[in-house]
């Protein structure tokens, strides 16, 4: 259940358009299944959401469309005198970020596997959060994190850098629990890390997402729909879950049943944070 | 409430309530078993129970048969010196401390393994026969060598082997007098012999 404790970020009511920024840097934690699953929230109360993946990976676009925009980092090669301009990189972003107010369509933004430092050095270096507060946006960062040193480690560095870079957004800390619950998994790591993500869940807002059964997640990022879809395959006894899956009556339906449970509580956890994705409009 | 938000919404309690229907269902024919329907049945009927429905089962199943209950698995909580210790003992020293316990007694162990062997063999006078010819090679000459015979390598002054032996240099003349020479030649047969070790048919 989502959870706010902190007084530094209080649960103020977060209306559209909002821009959500999915990180955390480790690759493999989930980054994308999350935004997955923020983009679907989002489309099952059509808002509008524009989105994008500094990613080279592609994988929200084989999900989510061709109306996912790659940031590429190709375009963030040095030029010839050895500087990097991430400008024009991000700036498709940027504008749409900037251009809330006025669209009103909200904005997500999933940062890559160990290309956070590049999306921090944007952030400094034009200053976003000059723009968040002179605009009014509301940003709520999602830092993922899985149960292993490394995530946590990392986590803890993103959290206390988005406090110095980007103070006006609000950060949630998902607790992916692929490998176990990361909060019980810290305390057996060394101490500085396990007092580390005690303090990140006193002071953050905090959502938990659940496994997902390992054979039904591979099969669910291979096949590349939404979970509405998958969930639709259940008419006509399956069949379509079974042609689609090429599996047997009870492996399909079981991956049906796991992503419907699955998509189902991170939907809730994520209208229980954000309300007006629960049809509520605030 | 959108219309999309609606069926899923509704797509996933159906799927739950479906998913709960079966398992129930399942749990009932599980229960339904005879012993030996149950010990056959496939695998994918008893993967997704848990270990409390399973023992339900078997109970249910076969009452006279005595399955442990299954216990919950007790979180591992540290107690106030652990957690001191902790904090207050970094890693690297605990290490060096761990490594230092394990060492130094193999340390202490293989310089004490020597003398400790010669004070042995020393606190058991050895039987040997009439004959020093047969008696066995001495490794070394210290205090401790006795019932052997030792072939120097080199010359050697009687006075340096006495110091070696720690016994007076008349006292190692007396028991080798088949050397005559003013000093040991190599190769000879050096007698260490300090009248403790017991001869073979004699008192001596």
């Amino acid at each position: 259940m989502a959870k706010t404790k902190s007084s530094i970020h209080p649960a103020k009511k977060v209306a559209p358009p909002i821009t959500c920024i999915v990180d955390g840097d480790v690759g493999g934690v989930g980054k994308s299944l999350l935004a997955i699953l923020i983009a679907m929230t989002f489309s099952l109360v059509d808002h509008t959401l524009k989105i994008f993946e500094l990613d080279e990976q592609g994988k929200l676009q084989r999900f989510l469309g061709p109306d996912v925009q790659s940031l590429h980092a190709a375009r963030l090669d040095a030029d010839a005198d050895g500087e990097r301009d991430l400008l024009p990189a991000f700036a498709p972003f940027h504008e749409a970020l900037t251009s809330m107010p006025q669209t009103n369509a909200s904005v997500l933004l999933e940062v890559g596997g160990a290309l956070t430092e590049l999306a921090n050095s944007f952030i400094a270096e034009v200053d976003v959060d000059q723009d968040i507060s002179a605009l009014n946006l509301n940003v709520v960062v999602f830092l993922v994190m899985v149960a292993t040193e490394e995530s946590v480690r990392q986590v803890l560095n993103q959290a206390a850098t988005l406090e110095r870079i980007l103070p006006s957004a609000r950060i949630v800390i998902v607790c992916n629990e692929r490998d176990g619950r990361p909060e019980v998994a810290s305390r057996d790591m060394p101490e500085k890390l396990a007092k580390g993500v005690d303090r990140l869940l006193d002071t953050y807002s905090s959502i938990r997402m659940p496994r997902l059964r390992s054979q039904s997640r591979r099969l669910f990022e291979t096949l590349g729909e939404s979970p509405p879809v998958i969930m639709s395959w259940q008419h006509d006894h399956f069949r379509e879950a079974m042609a689609r899956t090429k599996q047997s009556l009870p492996y399909a339906k079981r991956f049906v049943n796991d992503v419907a449970a699955w998509s189902k509580e991170i939907h809730s956890q994520l209208t229980h944070l954000l309300p007006f994705l629960g049809g509520e409009h605030g | 409430m959108a219309e999309r938000l609606k069926a899923f919404l509704n797509d996933a309690s159906t799927l739950r309530a479906q998913h709960r229907a079966e398992q129930s269902a399942r749990f009932e024919r599980l229960k339904a078993m005879t012993p030996q329907q149950f010990v056959r049945a496939p695998r994918e009927e008893l993967q997704d129970l848990t270990d409390r429905q399973y023992a339900e089962i078997v109970r249910h199943i076969a009452p006279a048969h005595r399955l442990l209950e299954p216990q919950e698995t007790a979180k591992r909580k540290r107690g106030p010196w652990a957690i001191l210790r902790k904090i207050m003992i970094p890693t690297a020293v605990r290490a060096v401390v761990l490594g230092l316990l394990t060492g130094l007694p193999v340390l202490i162990a293989s310089f004490a393994a020597d003398p400790a062997i010669d004070w042995w063999q020393y606190r058991t006078p050895p039987l040997r026969s009439q004959d020093a010819s047969t008696w066995p090679p001495c490794q070394k000459l210290n205090g401790w060598v006795d019932g052997c015979i030792y072939a120097p390598a080199q010359d050697m002054a009687w006075d340096h082997a006495a110091d070696l032996l720690q016994i007076p240099a008349s006292e190692l003349r007396q028991s080798n007098r088949h050397i005559t020479e003013a000093y040991i030649p190599r190769h000879a047969t050096l007698v260490v012999w300090r009248h403790r070790v017991q001869l073979n048919g004699s008192a001596r």
